[in-house]
């Protein structure tokens, strides 16, 4: 028999590659070393590392900390060039020196950097470009006017971000400085009057300092970042800020073709006031385009947001909540929010994908959460949820609200309950699997599995555990007889099942010797 | 039921349903029609094709992945290996990566999957010695080339 490593095909060997990386679309710092890891082994895998375009084609979190900083753009536009004629995507973050109102002096400005001008200037077409910037927005114009002189200096065509000849799909603009973008908003034009020629776009800014009251809350102009030829292009935008309603209204008023928004969500206190309901009203958002809307940090009392937004098409709902704890110290969740009851009833015969993460919900608030008249659903995904797993067998149950003979979610695919806590009992939802399609074993036929009813449309069964918190040995979880033998059946069905492995921990008691003062209760007695 | 004849001259008689799991047979099956001669198999040995077959026989029944998904468009992938398949694929390293040839050979995806996840976890948190140390391998690069690798990666002074 042939052995080892060396028998395996560059291609396999660039799937493994692949596997061990976990992310290839953008490789993070520690995946880059550890592609530079395989790359060093020996030269058959190299030379499959280098092979396989897929490896190559993202950097990801590449810094430069200030304007003299050595950049070898050669190096970098070698390790892109690797991925062929794939879609590329690069992440730089600038770390500036000047970091205030003052701004940034443009002989001492990381943007003025020339290697990443270089470097910019001459890369390939990139799919997705993320810049974070320590400083303000001028930073952001001088890495643009850095680049300019790179074309002047080579006298090639002109490439700047601010001229809409870089190609680019996608961007994310993230700006660490609180003031980053006030300075810009109060002058007369707009701060971005042109970008690349992008779909896609994200911005990401610091924080708000705290308050409604807050000055520099008033002062925002939202509607002075980008121009609105810019926001009118956009089909997918991403911002993550805490600004108050009314100025996120104001930024999205233009953007009438987006098709994808997610928002993440900072201070809940801007969404608590229901004055702003009405002036969001005022503005006039109209997003006539959008099937696909995320949420991210979520609390109870932001859940405003989707009574202000004006969509009743939207097929996919993607909602990640701030964890168990933040949620749960809110006051009032007894009850699912009448904003989200009013948004699934608008939205109710589209919505065909829905996305929980992150949230401890009793059973009363999913289950109103996700009624019965939600007919166009197709996936549900409880992506670290804790729940208790018995609402499944409550959708065994003809719902009462609906024509009789009626199921939960008729249309309903996938299943995924991902990263379920180790306690969680899938029973539930196997006796809902089961209900929505009855069978049994054939003793006269070797236990061969019939079904009773025709095919149901549930296709897919997904469960994931945790790995459970503390101390102590982890210990796999042996499968479940019972369970195993439901799964077998559901596949034999054609349903994809994948369910597991499941760990517990052991604790081990320590042995700590009594002293000659101490016995144990027993013998005390 | 299906004739298979390994590279050692082994001859097996597989259910159709169970052997339809690798693309490959399943493809040669539909395209040659019934027949009473075997399909050989050059590539596989009589033991390897015994641990496919205990596979397939594992799988039996169940739906065949989606083929329509491209795996390069998959940006995160999960290492996560479910209970059956590990077990499955605790054996010597020799046994593993021919588990993986022959996968690749009938064009089983899973399996193959489920091959290049345990030895990319095997890789994990390695540095390029102990991956040399772990599979055998020997080091072929001169300490100019290690060097020179090494310069050509390093794009920034902060890296």
């Amino acid at each position: 028999m042939r052995s080892g490593y060396d028998t395996l095909p560059p291609e396999i060997l660039g799937e493994v590659f692949c596997f061990s990386l976990l992310h290839t679309v953008v490789l993070d710092e520690q995946s880059q070393l550890h592609l530079l890891t395989i790359c060093l082994v020996c030269k058959a895998w190299r030379d499959a590392a280098h092979l396989n375009h897929h490896l190559w084609r993202g950097i990801g979190q590449l810094r430069i900390q200030s304007r003299g900083a050595l950049f070898s753009h050669r190096k970098a536009i070698s390790w892109l060039s690797r991925s062929g004629s794939l879609r590329k995507s690069v992440g730089i973050t600038l770390s500036c020196p000047l970091q205030g109102w003052a701004g940034c002096e443009e002989n001492q400005c990381t943007g003025s950097n020339a290697g990443l001008a270089k470097f910019l200037h001459r890369v390939s077409p990139m799919e997705h470009l993320s810049l974070e910037f320590s400083g303000t927005s001028e930073c952001y114009f001088n890495l643009c006017a850095s680049m300019k002189r790179e074309s002047d200096r080579s006298a090639t065509a002109l490439r700047s971000l601010d001229t809409g000849t870089l190609p680019l799909t996608s961007l994310a603009l993230s700006f660490n400085n609180t003031f980053a973008l006030q300075l810009g908003a109060s002058q007369s034009g707009c701060l971005f009057n042109t970008l690349p020629p992008i779909t896609s776009l994200e911005l990401r800014l610091s924080s708000l300092p705290f308050g409604v009251a807050n000055p520099f809350v008033e002062e925002l102009q939202t509607h002075k970042i980008f121009s609105r030829s810019i926001l009118r292009a956009l089909t997918s935008f991403t911002i993550r800020c805490d600004w108050p309603l009314n100025q996120l209204a104001r930024l999205l008023e233009p953007c009438v073709n987006i098709e994808e928004l997610t928002l993440f969500i900072g201070h809940s206190a801007y969404f608590q006031d229901p004055a702003t309901t009405e002036s969001v009203r005022r503005i006039g958002v109209q997003l006539p385009k959008m099937r696909t809307l995320r949420l991210r940090h979520l609390l109870p009392s932001a859940m405003r947001l989707l009574e202000i937004l004006p969509v009743n098409r939207v097929t996919n709902l993607d909602l990640s909540f701030p964890g168990s704890g933040l949620w749960e110290t809110q006051q009032n969740v007894r009850s699912c929010s009448p904003f989200w009851a009013a948004f699934i009833r608008r939205n109710a015969d589209t919505l065909r994908f829905i996305r929980l993460h992150d949230v401890k919900i009793s059973s009363v608030i999913l289950l109103e959460m996700l009624p019965s008249h939600l007919i166009s659903l197709e996936t549900l995904i409880l992506d670290r949820v804790n729940f208790n797993s018995d609402v499944f067998r409550h959708w065994t149950l003809p719902p009462i609200d609906v024509e009789e003979g009626a199921k939960w979610f008729p249309k309903l695919k996938t299943i995924k309950i991902l990263q379920a806590f180790p306690t969680f009992d899938p029973e539930a939802v196997f006796s809902f699997l089961t209900a929505r399609r009855p069978f049994h074993a054939e003793p006269e036929e070797g236990n061969a599995i019939s079904f009773g009813e025709p095919s149901d449309g549930i296709k897919q069964l997904v469960i994931t555990y945790q790995l459970p918190i503390g101390q102590g040995n982890l210990v796999l979880q042996a499968a479940d007889e019972e369970v195993e033998s439901i799964c077998s059946a559901l596949r034999r069905g054609g349903m994809l099942v994948h369910v597991g492995p499941r760990y517990l921990r052991e604790f081990r008691r320590r042995q700590i010797p009594l002293g000659a003062h101490l016995t144990f209760p027993s013998k005390a007695n | 039921m299906v004739l298979l004849l390994t590279s050692d001259n082994e001859m097996f008689s597989v259910a159709e349903d169970v052997i339809k799991r690798s693309a490959y047979i399943k493809n040669m099956l539909e395209d040659v029609g019934e027949s009473d001669l075997p399909i050989p198999l050059p590539n596989v040995e009589s033991n390897v094709l015994v641990k496919i077959l205990e596979y397939c026989e594992h799988y039996r029944g169940e739906p065949l992945p989606a083929s329509d998904v491209d795996p390069a468009e998959i940006g995160d992938r999960s290492l996560d290996i479910a209970d059956w398949d590990q077990k499955y694929m605790a054996v010597d390293q020799e046994m593993l990566f021919e588990i993986i040839l022959a996968a690749n050979y009938l064009d089983i995806k899973s399996l193959l999957d489920v091959g290049c996840k345990t030895v990319a976890k095997m890789m994990k948190g390695k540095s390029s010695e102990e991956i040399r140390t772990l599979f055998n391998i020997a080091n072929d690069f001169t300490p100019e080339e290690e060097a020179q690798i090494r310069k050509e990666n390093a794009w920034a002074e902060c890296r």
